[in-house]
């Protein structure tokens, strides 16, 4: 996940630098999907939008851009993972951002970092979305 | 964490119960006064805690609200090192193999907030070095569920079902220069976890399931796992000496849970001796045994202005808190001063008689053992006119979610259909509401309610406080549609820009001229700027006939800096000295937003209450991190101030875009989103953020005893599952 940075905005528009670009990935995952350095698979942005945001005195917004890259690959690397389900018993006290734990064996995976197969029964912590 | 529900409401949700249903207020908001928040107590001007006593024995509760100031106090110390025994600390895979201590709760024991956990351990030298490492603690909740293990001809293996269900949602992790060790080889050390705020909380009652292997107490474990350095090369040390039982406590072992594979079953190893460790916890004992606090509640109408209730409108408290049991919290009011005297009350009550101020009183008790305090989430009156449609209503709460990666919340809607019962007059609530009241100024309260006598009116759990946005009126039935309140954040930014506006008091006045005490915006000493610009005057306040407050006045021109001139006539009459004038142009240019240098925290804060002119009482909720507003440099890299200028922001935003789409923006870089929970606007974390060291520094929040009541359903909803039956 690549997120430009640098951009001072509040600097007349004459005076504005060229964008800077920090690059996140995970070696691990990229190793694992067989893609080499240069494939555009898997290769995702931080919308503009945001990106606009990552200046400052201190660093030019490296530190920020970089953490915005790095939280979603973090996560992410190896797929977006959202799932749906319903429990038996009503939670109404739930709410996005809430911290959960499923226990489930209908959840294979794997994870390149540990290199480790996930299957079987797992307590598995979730965030609640919606 | 999940928003408190009251245990009596709580149980009537465990099962199918015809008693449960939803509850639905109409009303229209009049004045109120809710504290819930810490920033309420300790940021408001004037501050409204009248008194405390005793002095500093309450403090912002990490999860929001206010609770008893806790002192660290230590539950257990192993501290011996045997010279012949340790455990390898290794990369273990946490699905296969779960080893460290045991701590089995006595039934006695109610609970603690565990504040640090120490871990002494030896590391050999290789090659006259130690390497580096990184070391992750986890503490797991076991649970055991009792079934059949079903094959595909139909035979029923009885198995026990082990969970262990993580509580640090990221685990916390120390690295190696971040101990301080002791000898040449091998060396010693001990690791300290400091979990201050997570709120992990020891629970005697999460029970499981009794087996051959466990006896059914609450049972916990502290694991150790290598996540980055050299297998086999740390070792965590044993203590064989020191009593493993600790009366009203419990008891505490090495055990090593293992399977061969994630399908297996797990089987436990016990030691009959304790890895060195040190369990702290959280202690509330306030002098005199109990903390009382004071707080002045003003009413105020949505503009902020203090007033005294409406007649006819009706005065409930608001109260939400947090009682752990054995923790008691009591709320008293008073109508005639913080002297007295004071009347107990709960959530809903209704309050006598209506006046503009009142004084709360929280008494706010721990339990027996000091180790749980209650936690005033919060506490007010509300003056509504409310009318009460649980009765004739159809109710679909609002939805919400969030969009990831980048944290985009959605603006939920949801409607209430008010069924019309009155046959002859049409005097029932549905065609009430939709005859005589103003659609947009009404809001809905959606409970939660059992008709379960146990479950009174302030056990009642809030669904949704939702804004009525339009009323579709049909034969049968008015059906109010619901808007989130995040619906407040839609608004166009930026705001253009008017080139001429100022407000100023006049000085003097003629029936042609109004000369001001300060200087016109654009005026030089030459004058003559405003001249033929058809720029206008707005009276803010004056008493003169003809000028009164909101008319507008063309203006001829202006004379040097101070004095506006008019044409014969136009003004209806003179002002005089005091009055306030408005300045405009009336021509507006490209609007901007500008931060130089700023925390996003403030820039969150300026977008959601100045920009999008959100309320500050609908800004978040006392229950969350933070009372749910998002994290300041300063609480993600607390005295590192190289990392806090490194997240603060500089920027200017000239295109047209929405006050939500800023904030979703602004709410991905502090690693969440700006979500609307019962009629609040919050900021929920959804990334952990880090600071300078690589340190999570907000992980998000494990709820209470991760629970695993919802593994049932996700098996039940999936044909073919290889489980059977459960006890």
């Amino acid at each position: 996940v690549k997120c430009t940075y640098g951009v001072d905005l509040t600097a007349a528009e004459s005076l504005r630098l060229a964008p800077k670009l920090v690059e996140w990935a995970d070696a691990d995952a990229i190793n694992w999907l067989g893609l080499s350095p240069n494939d555009s698979r898997g290769r995702a942005e931080v919308p503009d939008e945001i990106a606009r945001w990552c200046f400052n005195p201190a660093d030019n917004g490296y530190f920020l851009a970089s953490e915005a890259a790095r939280q979603v690959v973090t996560y992410f690397s190896t797929g977006l993972r959202i799932w749906e389900w319903s429990t038996r018993d009503a939670y109404p006290q739930a709410h996005p951002g809430d911290v959960v734990t499923i226990v489930t064996d209908q959840y294979t995976d794997y994870d390149p970092t540990g290199q480790q197969a996930i299957s079987g029964w797992r307590a598995i912590t979730v965030i609640v979305l919606g | 964490m999940p928003r408190p529900i009251a245990t009596e409401l709580a149980r009537c949700l465990d099962r199918a119960n015809p008693y449960v249903e939803y509850a639905v207020e109409i009303s229209a908001p009049d004045v109120g006064r809710v504290l819930q928040r810490a920033d309420d107590q300790f940021l408001l001007s004037p501050d409204p805690q009248v008194s405390l006593s005793p002095a500093a024995s309450l403090v912002a509760a990490p999860a929001g609200g206010i609770q008893l100031a806790p002192t660290v106090a230590t539950l257990v110390d192993f501290t011996g090192a045997s010279a012949t025994g340790q455990i390898d600390i290794n990369k273990e895979d946490p699905g296969r193999r779960v080893k460290g201590l045991m701590f089995q709760l006595d039934p006695s024991f109610d609970q603690a907030v565990l504040r640090r956990f120490s871990a002494r351990l030896s590391q050999d030298a290789v090659v006259a070095a130690f390497p580096k490492f990184t070391l992750e603690l986890q503490i797991y909740r076991a649970a055991a569920l009792a079934g059949y293990l079903v094959d595909g001809l139909g035979h029923r293996t009885p198995f026990t079902r082990w969970d262990f269900a993580p509580l640090i949602p990221s685990g916390a992790v120390i690295k190696s220069d971040a101990i301080t060790w002791a000898g040449g080889g091998p060396r010693t050390g001990t690791a300290v976890f400091d979990l201050t705020g997570l709120g992990l909380v020891l629970d005697a009652s999460q029970e499981a399931l009794p087996s051959n292997q466990f006896n059914g107490r609450a049972t916990y474990y502290f694991s150790l796992r290598l996540i980055d350095g050299r297998d086999s090369n740390l070792h965590w040390l044993i203590d064989t000496g020191t009593a493993r039982s600790v009366a009203g406590v419990g008891d505490f072992d090495q055990v090593f849970w293992a399977r061969s594979d994630p399908s297996a079953q797990w089987s436990a190893t016990t030691f009959g001796q304790a890895p060195s460790s040190k369990i702290e916890i959280e202690t509330f004992a306030p002098s005199g045994g109990f903390a009382t606090v004071v707080y002045k509640i003003d009413q105020r109408d949505a503009t902020g202005t203090l007033r005294a209730p409406t007649a006819g409108t009706v005065g409930r408290i608001r109260f939400d808190r947090s009682t752990p049991r054995g923790s008691t919290l009591l709320l008293e009011i008073s109508s005639t001063g913080s002297g007295g005297a004071y009347t107990a009350v709960a959530d809903g009550d209704v309050v006598t008689p209506s006046q503009q101020t009142y004084h709360l009183r929280a008494t706010l008790t721990p339990n027996a053992s000091h180790r749980a305090t209650p936690v005033l989430i919060a506490a007010g009156v509300e003056f509504r006119t409310v009318t009460d449609v649980s009765l004739e209503a159809q109710t679909s709460p609002l939805s919400r979610d969030v969009a990831m990666p980048f944290c985009a919340a959605t603006i939920g809607d949801g409607r209430v259909k008010v069924v019309r019962t009155g046959r002859r007059d049409y005097a029932d609530p549905a065609t009430v509401l939709g005859s005589t009241a103003p659609t947009t100024k009404l809001e809905a309260d959606i409970f939660l309610r059992s008709r379960h006598p146990s479950v009174t009116r302030s056990k009642y759990f809030r669904v949704d406080r939702a804004s009525i946005a339009d009323r579709v009126p049909t034969e049968t039935a008015e059906t109010f549609e619901l808007l989130s309140y995040a619906a407040l954040l839609k608004r166009s930014l930026p705001l253009p820009d008017e080139t001429i506006v100022g407000t100023l008091t006049v000085s003097s006045a003629t029936a042609t001229a109004v000369v001001l005490t300060g200087p016109l915006p654009g005026a030089t000493v030459s004058g003559n700027e405003y001249d033929a610009k058809n720029y206008y005057m707005r009276v803010q306040k004056s008493a003169q006939l003809g000028v009164e407050t909101g008319k507008v006045f063309t203006i001829a021109g202006n004379t040097g800096t101070t004095q506006l001139d008019f044409a014969a006539g136009v003004l209806g009459g003179t002002l005089v000295a005091g009055d306030v004038i408005e300045v405009h142009s009336g021509t507006f240019t490209t609007g901007r937003i500008r931060y130089s240098n700023q925390d996003l925290a403030d820039i969150w804060w300026d977008l959601v209450t100045v920009k999008c002119q959100v309320p500050t009482e609908r800004v978040g909720l006392g229950h969350l991190p933070r009372q749910g507003l998002p994290p300041k440099v300063t609480d993600i890299a607390p005295g590192d101030a190289t990392t806090q200028a490194k997240r603060k922001v500089s920027i200017e935003i000239t295109d047209e875009t929405t006050g939500d789409a800023l904030i979703d923006q602004v709410s991905f870089l502090l690693g969440g989103a700006t979500v609307e929970i019962a009629g609040q606007l919050c900021f929920v974390q959804l990334y952990p953020l880090r600071d300078g060291a690589g340190t999570s520094r907000f992980p998000c929040r494990a709820r209470r005893g991760a629970s695993t009541r919802g593994t049932t359903s996700m098996r039940a909803s999936r044909p073919g599952s290889r489980s059977g039956s459960r006890r």
